[in-house]
């Protein structure tokens, strides 16, 4: 399990990550959620010990990274497409880390197999494509068989299928009781493969709970009205409870479905111009969420968030 | 992460990348080679050489075979300087750092790779100057033997030097983690900087001698040098490399990768 208490790193004059305390659960596949800048990839790099914390601690199944006796076989890590030398083969990079650890040579094989890399491990990392560098990386976070997962911006700059395979591959580890820790800048490919979000902005906490719920609460569909004689229409529209409200030429009906704006027209004999229905994408809910980082705050109430693991240390 | 699998996985990743190969033979092409070459024009031109010139190669037959270290060694600073940057290309240090987050004895495990490096090279250049330089002066009859004043130290002080050298350049990278940035000023401290100074009236001696590879040069003199003994000369050398190490060290604890 990844805990992380109080976490803090500052560039300069900049707060990259600020006060963060968060608990990736095991077993699912937690998303880390916010947009380009957040501290998402600090936050990371933090927790692997590789940048030192302004303040707080960040732990692994208990520990400091650094303390951990052979960190690969506790965790896997993935935070940049090439982390490898152009100018050594792929079976070799992956060499050099088992050994690292104390880990099986015969293991090197075996990761190979697993990310489909195999034909390709002779050959230099230099003439990788990004797809096939990624692999390697991956391989790279298997080497140890870790119970914790991580996992910086995945899919960036990858083709359909590498994103299909990356994404299938996490449910698969997950799958196997692995603790997966996933960061993206997009809440659509988070809703597909994580069960659980910690959204930060600006380096803050902005919500820790259940995809399904970040989803639902920042979704928001309204219906898209013109008419003739549209301002009294609004009124009307209020007179029978909707919240209707006038933008520009037209009318935004919240949450109401055309039917019930449509019936409502012909039965005080409005004539509509315009009836549409208007969803917000994931993406737009997700700047919604994440504009103003700043004003939101963590709230400890959210279900299904740490407080229970018995607070700071 | 014991230090036998650290000490491992740096000799595994120092053998797979190309530039250690090449500049291993590169070193060695380049020293024997030259040596050789020296020893070859002594023996061309013997005919033309007075008799009091004989008598100075034959006093000289050591320094004359063991010349060709002095360009040659400049391949083991860019071996030294490469081991260390090759870390730096792409985000490839942020593995090691992952699978090795015990950063001082990663760099310790590297520094004894690129030691055993160095001495083996050393050691190579001394048997193939050695005997190749032997049989080529043998055709005029110079004897070659380490039986001379500051003799035996000249020739196995190629080691430490070999060795002090390329730590010298891994720190250098360390610290500067770029290839291009660390050659450059190893190379000027080599070759240039200290030649220069020397061009300075009354003092260029004293200055010369006071930087950490003309230090070395001065352990390996079998001549006294005016300014300070060969001994001191190694210790001077040895001070430098240890804290040039030290603060590569320490810059490789504190910074972020």
């Amino acid at each position: 399990m990844i805990s992380a208490r109080g976490l803090s790193k500052r560039y300069g004059s900049t707060l990259a990550v600020n006060d963060l305390s968060f608990d990736v659960k095991a077993g699912e596949v937690t998303g880390f959620l916010g947009p380009n800048g957040a501290g998402k990839s600090t936050t990371m790099r933090l927790i692997l010990g590789l940048d030192r914390p302004a303040s707080g601690t960040a732990t692994i199944n208990g520990k400091r990274y650094a303390e951990l006796a052979n960190p690969l076989r506790e965790v896997g890590s993935v935070l940049d497409a090439k982390q490898v030398n152009d100018g050594r083969t792929g079976r070799n990079h992956l060499r050099w880390m088992a050994a690292s650890n104390g880990i099986a040579r015969s293991r090197v094989d075996e990761v190979l197999e697993m990310v489909g890399l195999t034909s390709a491990a002779s050959k230099r990392a230099g003439g990788y494509s990004l797809g096939m560098s990624q692999r390697l990386g991956i391989a790279g976070a298997l080497l140890g068989d870790p119970g914790v997962l991580m996992f910086d911006e995945p899919v960036n700059g990858l083709d359909p299928e590498g994103i299909v395979w990356i994404r299938t591959f996490m449910q698969h580890l997950a799958g196997q009781g692995r603790t997966v820790f996933v960061s993206s800048h997009l809440l659509s490919e988070m809703s597909q493969t994580a069960s659980h979000l910690i959204v930060i902005g600006r380096g803050q906490l902005i919500a820790d709970t259940s995809t399904a719920e970040v989803i639902r609460s920042s979704s928001s569909n309204f219906t898209r009205v013109r008419a003739e004689g549209l301002a009294s229409f609004v009124d009307v529209l209020k007179s029978r409870g909707l919240n209707a409200e006038l933008d520009g030429d037209a009318a935004l009906v919240e949450g109401a479905e055309t039917d019930v704006v449509g019936r409502l027209a012909a039965e005080v004999g409005v004539t509509l111009l315009e009836l549409s229905a208007q969803r917000a994408s994931l993406e737009e809910a997700f700047m919604e969420l994440t504009r103003d980082a700043v004003e939101y705050h963590a709230d400890p109430s959210i279900p299904g968030h740490a407080g229970t693991e018995g607070g700071t240390q | 992460m014991s230090a036998v699998n650290t000490i491992r996985a740096e000799r595994i990743k120092a053998f797979t990348v190309r530039s250690t190969w090449w500049n291993i033979v590169l070193t060695l092409v380049l020293s024997i080679g030259l040596s050789l070459l020296i020893c070859v024009a002594v023996v061309a031109t013997w005919g033309d050489t007075t008799t009091e010139d004989r008598a100075t190669v034959q006093d000289d037959a050591l320094e004359i075979l063991l010349s060709g270290y002095f360009f040659g060694i400049v391949v083991m600073l860019v071996l030294g300087v490469m081991v260390m940057t090759s870390e730096y290309q792409n985000a490839m240090i942020r593995t090691t750092f992952v699978a090795e987050p015990r950063r001082v004895p990663m760099f310790a495990a590297k520094s004894l790779v690129v030691a055993v490096i160095a001495a083996g090279v050393a050691a190579l250049f001394l048997a193939g100057s050695y005997v190749g330089g032997s049989l080529i002066l043998g055709v005029r009859d110079i004897d070659v033997s380490l039986d001379v004043p500051g003799g035996a130290r000249s020739f196995f002080g190629i080691v430490p030097f070999f060795v002090l050298a390329a730590l010298f350049s891994l720190a250098l990278g360390a610290i500067l983690r770029s290839t291009a940035a660390a050659i450059t000023i190893v190379v000027l401290l080599y070759l240039v900087i200290p030649n220069l100074v020397l061009l300075i009236p009354k003092y260029g001696e004293e200055i010369s001698a006071a930087f950490p590879f003309m230090a070395g040069v001065i352990f390996l003199d079998p001549s006294p040098s005016s300014v300070y003994g060969p001994w001191a000369g190694l210790g001077i050398f040895v001070a430098y490399v240890v804290a040039l190490w030290g603060l590569a060290a320490y810059l490789l604890k504190r910074r972020d990768a």
